[in-house]
């Protein structure tokens, strides 16, 4: 991974270059970020056929506001809370809940059983754990899901995550606790719902 | 009485979010729950759990648009382009005209600006001074809220 002073100059280049009208430098912008601004798009935005217009109107705001950038975070950092801004205020155009009703129903039962309680259990929950997690993440609120996936895919820091959500490395913190509790819970949930 | 809490400490479980502290965030100030995961099987178990899932979420495949996201944006950013440059060009004829024609002026009457001035009674000359910045100013001014409209035109599209 680059470090973050040759990162910052790069991106300075970079926006120098775009803002002088060279359209070849904002194509790299471009490639460099769409993996987080597409991480983004696809967590917050359910409907597929948005996801694609969200995109373009995410890097026409890039490119109508870099004039603006002051470089105080990186670009890729600012682009992702370009991003993730938009696709917040999408769902508020749209009227779609950001926080699921009842996180607390579920809320283990006390028969419940819990995955990997045994050696030969836990050979076969591993070959099935990626799908339980992929549907568990599907059903997790587009937040905590955002979240979740800066955090532990894309290996963003507390910092980073804070600049893009707009909210302070605290409250990032205390929602990464909560995201990642509902999470096992629906692993633990979809998991007892399959073994009947 | 330090036994009676090392005993306490090492026989309550770690709550949920003590767990993933212990699992996500290996530093200083565990000790007293390292202990308990030691021997804790159903410690060990949740702490198991929390992280198979959060390393299944990090092998998770990851999204990407099946579109040439780039060209895509860039045929749209054109149009928008060629229209500042446009702009551009009209303030830059405007103000060489204006210079050019204020050079020509002053050629066909520098003979004459010498004596302008010593001419002029002093009344006469505060009243061109004083109409002649106003006017400026207002261009000026004109000029500027001009700029701030199109700017925010530009950040609300």
């Amino acid at each position: 991974m680059e470090s973050r002073p040759n990162q910052l100059a790069n991106d300075r280049i970079l926006v120098r270059k775009v803002l002088a009208g060279d359209q070849r430098a904002f194509s790299q912008i471009i490639k460099a970020t769409e993996g987080l601004v597409a991480q983004i798009i696809f967590k917050m935005i359910a409907n597929p056929d948005d996801r694609k217009d969200m995109a373009q109107d995410v890097y026409l705001k890039v490119y109508q506001q870099l004039g603006r950038f002051r470089f105080q975070a990186k670009l890729s950092t600012w682009i992702g809370q370009i991003t993730y801004h938009t696709c917040l205020h999408h769902l508020e155009r749209k009227k779609i809940a950001l926080v699921p009703i009842g996180d607390s129903d579920l809320e283990p039962s006390p028969g419940f059983s819990t995955p990997f309680e045994n050696e030969i259990e836990s050979q076969l929950i591993r070959e099935e754990l990626s799908q339980l997690v992929a549907d568990a993440m599907d059903q997790l609120n587009p937040i905590y899901r955002t979240l979740i996936t800066l955090y532990h895919q894309e290996e963003l820091s507390y910092s980073e995550i804070g600049q893009i959500v707009q909210l302070p490395e605290g409250t990032v913190k205390s929602y990464l606790f909560r995201a990642r509790k509902v999470l096992k819970e629906h692993v633990l949930w979809i998991y007892n719902t399959k073994i009947g | 009485m330090d036994l009676q809490h090392e005993n306490r400490m090492n026989t309550t479980h770690l709550t949920d979010q003590q767990l993933q502290l212990f699992v996500f965030q290996q530093g200083h100030g565990l000790e007293p729950w390292t202990t308990h995961m030691a021997t804790c099987k159903d410690c060990q178990l949740k702490a198991t759990l929390y992280r198979s899932v959060l390393e299944e979420v990090a092998n998770l495949e990851k999204p990407v648009f099946n579109v040439d996201l780039a060209s895509q944006v860039i045929s749209q950013i054109e149009p928008a382009k060629s229209r500042i440059d446009f702009s551009r060009v009209i303030v830059g004829v405007t103000l060489f005209s204006m210079l050019s024609w204020l050079c020509i002026i002053f050629h066909w009457t520098s003979h004459e600006l010498a004596t302008l001035f010593t001419r002029l009674s002093a009344m006469a000359t505060y009243l061109i001074l004083l109409t002649g910045s106003s006017l400026l100013i207002f261009l000026v001014i004109s000029l500027y809220q001009e700029f701030q409209g199109k700017m925010k035109r530009l950040t609300l599209s």
